[in-house]
């Protein structure tokens, strides 16, 4: 006969038993078996025959030593630990991961099962999902890659740069040369300090074409701020002043730029290259590995820099602020700190090269990322708000869909409990399904979120910094993750909690119908929907009201069929002012005889492209008793500027070539100036003394003539109160190198002719800033217009789901109550009557969740009121406009189910029963 | 005869019935289930042993080895304080949920 026991041991691998244990299973089992051999024989069986019937008894042996380890959990070997009897085991052994891991697979598996039982709604949540992880993962990786990540550049935490805000300045980046070197030699707070600048100008290439690249120029301890290692070659070398006079200094340019445009050749370094702006040839030292960045400017200009000079250490020469200086905290120093100590070192110093109260303001060294998206964040957190309000009624949605199927699954639920299912378990096998449907939704939504990347930048404004930085990484990939998870319990735990409340009988007896505590749910779950929806969809109008306020502004002047672009004559040939002034004097006879061109002027601003030039002034010493120091913006302009604006002048003249060649120190100001200083007064002949310190730096006092007041118009900016304006003569500065051209038809398509006669007069290099002024208006407004699509297409989405979230739960209810409506409609109820008591079953819930939509949406507006224009953050005409459209889309979606009800038939409702 | 999933469900409730009234070992137990349900229930040392086990592990029921003379030594099971306490919801349970059952399962206007 067999020896069972061995028997047993043989088959049975019970390893990851305690030895001792392991022996009374076999022993037990052993036993089992012979006993049964013994019955066997005992009810007739021949020897054989029992044997044989006993060995087959146990048929899956892998099954029973699963079951028993599963069984014995604290009877397993840990670490060569015992355990004591009756405490859990923590770790677990090999068999137990594998049962838990394959009890996790079969949860799984019955997720998946129970999603293909109904795979409309299933894919119905999916894609939600998707949408909503989708969205709010774009989103993230917008302001993952330009406000949280760290700066590519070692120890960027503590990269800052160096502020002055004089009296009466706007603020500014540029501190003077003697207070660069003395910050450098004296501040204990920086361990380093550099000065750079950074510009886009021509490169003249070898075959003679010349193209715009842009350009920095770094004293050389920049490099090692910016952690730059050349793939080829080396960095720069220190430039002693003085030294380098006629000689020729040094240049790293970009893998770009070598690719580009020196078809990578290998024998590069050792080459010159000539950019114009820069202090003549330089001589290629090294390149720049692909992707370094010069992120050190808040509108995302000059990122990648082609070219980078060397610059020779700053020396004292005057007290212009002239330098941006980049510096490093030493070890163990704040910004507060650093700033501090800037400005006792400044005023020790300001006696020695400013005279009177010149000089004076506030320092600070500013963290160099605060400075580059201090401007931006508001608007990317927002936005990031926005579409998480998305992400939640997609939460909401999921959970209504969610709910709605438990309930119709609440006979199986209640099976389950009467077989013994544990609550936990129940709720288990719940979250298991959200988890398989989060998880499908967000591998969707990584998808969508990169189609949304790849359109981003069809509406991101183009001063975004670090724009280029964006995309899917690591970082976005767990958010993604996480979020996916976060919703999954979201809208997993409400349905799944409500299935595992199942009163056994209740359920079994009900059948199917609505129980109420869930439909109480449900309709929370859509005032919620409503809320939110609200909220989001009063921001996006706000904003539309913002953007039509913004585009309909009277600029003052006519900004259509206006051209401008920027010559970049060769510095000899605009040495002398006398063939400077006959170049443009040329040059806007030609432009005038061009077909479809009205007139031609010249300016150092085009209007509204963002930039300003300040100056404080005074016109007698009451005014600056009374006022103080007035700040004015100023304009330089050949004749005709105004004329070819179409702003023409109300009062006294316009400059003539006289001003222009005798330097005259006349002025044409603006119609808000002429009120500010002379009230009821007529301006002309009165005389202004103008402070051009901050336009040259120096302190350089001048009296100028009023010849002239212009319309007031939106020359600087398009939001807020237009400050004063004032024009001065195009004289002896170089900058007036920027046309405005007034155009009969459409004014790109003159390009060509105009760019032929440039080259004709001689300019090589190719126009720059070739734009319209209506594309300045444009761009003024693309940071709102960025916020209202955004905005815009999450509420189209927000709308959408809540429609078909209140659709849902009507539909569902109309489903559950067909018996009670066969009994209204069978005791003489009407089909309006029933319509329209369904059509309040759904309205009233919407309508309390547009209530407190309304009062969430009046405390979230504020957010955005400094993004507002023209409209008041609880605008009441936008506020109710949207609760009304809203209202509207919710009883169209009533609408169906409600008329549905009425076409129940009361005897087929009734028999169903 | 029955679905494995009702069987699974109540083997507990019939091996902490089965142990209310005294201790018994494993194969007692198989044969009284057969015996007691007229054969219609069969177990076998893969559903009966593990169950065992676990009931054990629970503390809903204890083992000890026992030897009677000329006998090998055989492992009896004894119910815990908490096991009838389990029994007692555990059957009060499965008649509830029998009477539902029954309840639906009354063929209309019976």
């Amino acid at each position: 006969m067999t020896d069972w026991n061995s028997w047993v041991r043989e088959r049975l691998d019970l390893g990851d038993l305690t030895d001792t244990h392991a022996a009374d299973v076999v022993e037990e089992i052993g036993q089992l078996l012979e006993d049964h051999y013994t019955h066997l024989i005992n009810s007739g069986a021949n020897a054989a025959e029992a044997e044989a019937a006993a060995r087959e008894h146990i048929d899956n042996w892998e099954d029973l030593r699963a079951d028993v380890a599963r069984a014995r959990r604290s009877r397993r070997k840990t670490a060569g630990k015992r355990i004591v009897e009756g405490v859990e085991a923590k770790s677990l052994g090999k068999g137990e991961h594998w049962a838990s891991f394959s009890n996790t697979l079969k949860d799984v598996h019955m997720a998946g099962r129970a999603l293909r039982r109904s795979p409309a709604s299933s894919l119905v949540m999916i894609l939600t999902l998707a949408l909503g992880i989708g969205a709010t993962t774009a989103i993230y990786s917008v302001v993952e890659a330009v406000v949280l990540r760290p700066l590519p550049y070692p120890e960027a935490d503590r990269l800052g740069l160096i502020t002055f805000t004089g009296q009466g300045m706007n603020d500014s980046i540029s501190i003077t040369p003697s207070q660069t070197i003395d910050f450098a030699e004296q501040a204990r707070s920086l361990s380093t300090l550099g000065t750079y600048r950074s510009f886009t100008n021509t490169l003249e290439l070898d075959d003679g074409s010349v193209v715009f690249v842009p350009i920095a120029i770094i004293e050389p301890q920049i490099q090692r701020l910016l952690g730059i290692s050349p793939s080829r070659g080396r960095l720069l070398e220190p430039v002693i002043a003085g030294e380098t006079d006629g000689s020729t200094s040094e240049a790293m340019i970009s893998e770009e730029l070598w690719e580009r445009h020196f078809a990578a050749h290998p024998d590069i370094l050792g080459r010159e290259i000539d950019v114009a702006g820069g202090s003549g040839p330089a001589v290629i030292v090294g390149i720049v590995p692909r992707g370094t960045r010069f992120l050190v400017h808040p509108q995302g200009e000059r990122e990648r820099i082609d070219v980078w000079l060397s610059r020779a250490a700053v020396t004292r020469r005057g007290n212009v602020f002239s330098q941006r200086a980049m510096a490093q905290l030493a070890e163990g120093f704040t910004f507060e700190a650093a700033s501090a100590e800037l400005n006792s070192i400044a005023e020790r110093n300001r006696a020695r090269d400013f005279e009177n109260e010149d000089g004076r303001g506030v320092l600070a060294v500013v963290p160099l990322r605060d400075r580059l998206v201090k401007a931006v964040r508001p608007n990317l957190y927002l936005l990031l708000g926005a579409v998480g309000f998305v992400l939640l009624l997609v939460c909401v949605n999921v959970a209504n869909l969610m709910l709605v199927r438990s309930l119709r699954r609440r006979q199986e639920w209640a099976l389950r409990a009467a077989l013994g299912a544990s609550r936990s378990r129940i709720v288990r096998l719940g979250l298991t399904e959200s988890l398989v449907l989060a998880a499908l939704g967000g591998v969707l939504g990584i998808a969508v979120a990169a189609g949304c990347l790849r359109l981003l930048p069809l509406v991101t404004p183009d001063t975004l910094p670090r724009g280029a930085e964006i995309g899917i990484n690591v970082t976005v990939l767990a958010f993604a993750a996480a979020i996916s998870l976060a919703t999954s319990l979201m809208f997993g735990l409400v349905p799944a909690w409500n299935a595992s409340k199942i009163d056994l009988r209740d359920s079994l007896i009900e059948g199917t119908r609505i129980v109420s505590g869930a439909g109480r749910v449900s309709r929370a779950l859509i005032t919620v929907q409503f809320a939110l929806a609200l909220v989001l969809v009063v921001g996006a109008g706000l904003m539309l009201r913002t953007i039509v306020n913004l585009n309909s502004v009277d600029v003052g002047f006519d900004a259509d069929g206006l051209l401008t672009f920027q010559v970049l004559p060769s510095v000899s040939m605009f040495e002398e002012p006398a063939t400077r002034l006959q170049f443009y004097r040329e040059a806007t006879a030609r432009l005038e005889a061009l077909p479809g061109v009205e007139s031609a002027s010249w300016t150092n601003l085009v209007p509204l492209s963002g930039g300003f030039n300040s100056a404080s002034w005074a016109y007698d010493e009451e005014t600056v008793e009374r006022f103080g120091e007035l700040t004015a913006y100023f304009r330089r302009a050949m004749p005709g500027y105004f004329q070819t604006l179409g702003m023409p002048l109300l009062m006294g003249r316009d400059f003539n070539d006289d001003d222009v060649d005798n330097d005259r120190y006349v002025l044409i100001v603006s119609e808000r100036m002429a009120e500010m200083a002379w009230p009821g007064e007529s301006p002309i002949g009165k005389r202004v003394t103008i402070d051009f310190r901050t336009a040259s730096g120096m302190t350089e006092l001048r009296e100028t003539e009023v010849i002239g007041v212009a319309p007031s118009s939106r020359e600087v900016t398009l939001h807020g109160d237009e400050p004063p304006l004032a024009y001065l003569p195009a004289w002896s500065t170089r900058a007036v190198n920027r046309a405005v051209v007034r155009t009969a038809g459409e004014p790109m398509e003159l390009l060509p002719l105009v760019r032929a006669l440039v080259k004709d007069l001689g300019v090589r290099r190719p126009l720059d800033n070739t734009r319209t002024v209506r594309r300045n208006i444009q761009d003024a407004t693309a940071d709102t217009r960025f916020i209202l699509i955004l905005t815009g297409v999450f509420s189209a989405l927000a709308v959408l789901l809540a429609g078909l979230g209140v659709y849902g739960v009507l539909s569902h209810l109309v489903g559950q109550r067909r018996h009670e409506i066969g009994v209204r409609m069978a005791l003489g109820a009407s089909r309006r009557s029933v319509r329209s008591m369904m059509m309040r079953q759904g309205l009233a819930v919407v309508a309390i969740g547009l209530g407190i939509g309304l009062v969430l949406a009046l405390g979230l507006t504020r957010v955005i009121e400094s993004m507002l224009y023209g409209v008041s953050a609880t605008d009441p005409a936008t506020f109710v406009s949207v609760g009304a459209l809203l209202f509207a889309v919710a009883a169209v979606a009533c609408l169906i189910p409600a008329t549905r009800a009425t076409r129940v038939e009361p005897v087929t409702a009734l028999r169903e029963e | 005869m029955f679905s494995s999933e009702l069987k699974k469900g109540s083997t507990e409730l019939l091996l902490l019935s089965l142990l209310e009234a005294r201790p018994r070992h494993g194969y007692e137990i198989g044969k009284l289930i057969e015996a007691r349900s007229g054969g219609k229930l069969q177990f076998k040392i893969p559903s009966l042993y593990p169950t065992l086990s676990r009931l054990e592990e629970r503390g809903l029921i204890s083992g000890r080895w026992v030897e009677e003379p000329g006998q090998r030594r055989r492992r009896f099971y004894r119910l815990t304080k908490q096991g009838s306490a389990a029994l007692g919801e555990k059957r009060a349970t499965w008649h509830e949920y029998v009477a539902t059952v029954n309840l639906v399962i009354e063929p209309e206007g019976a």
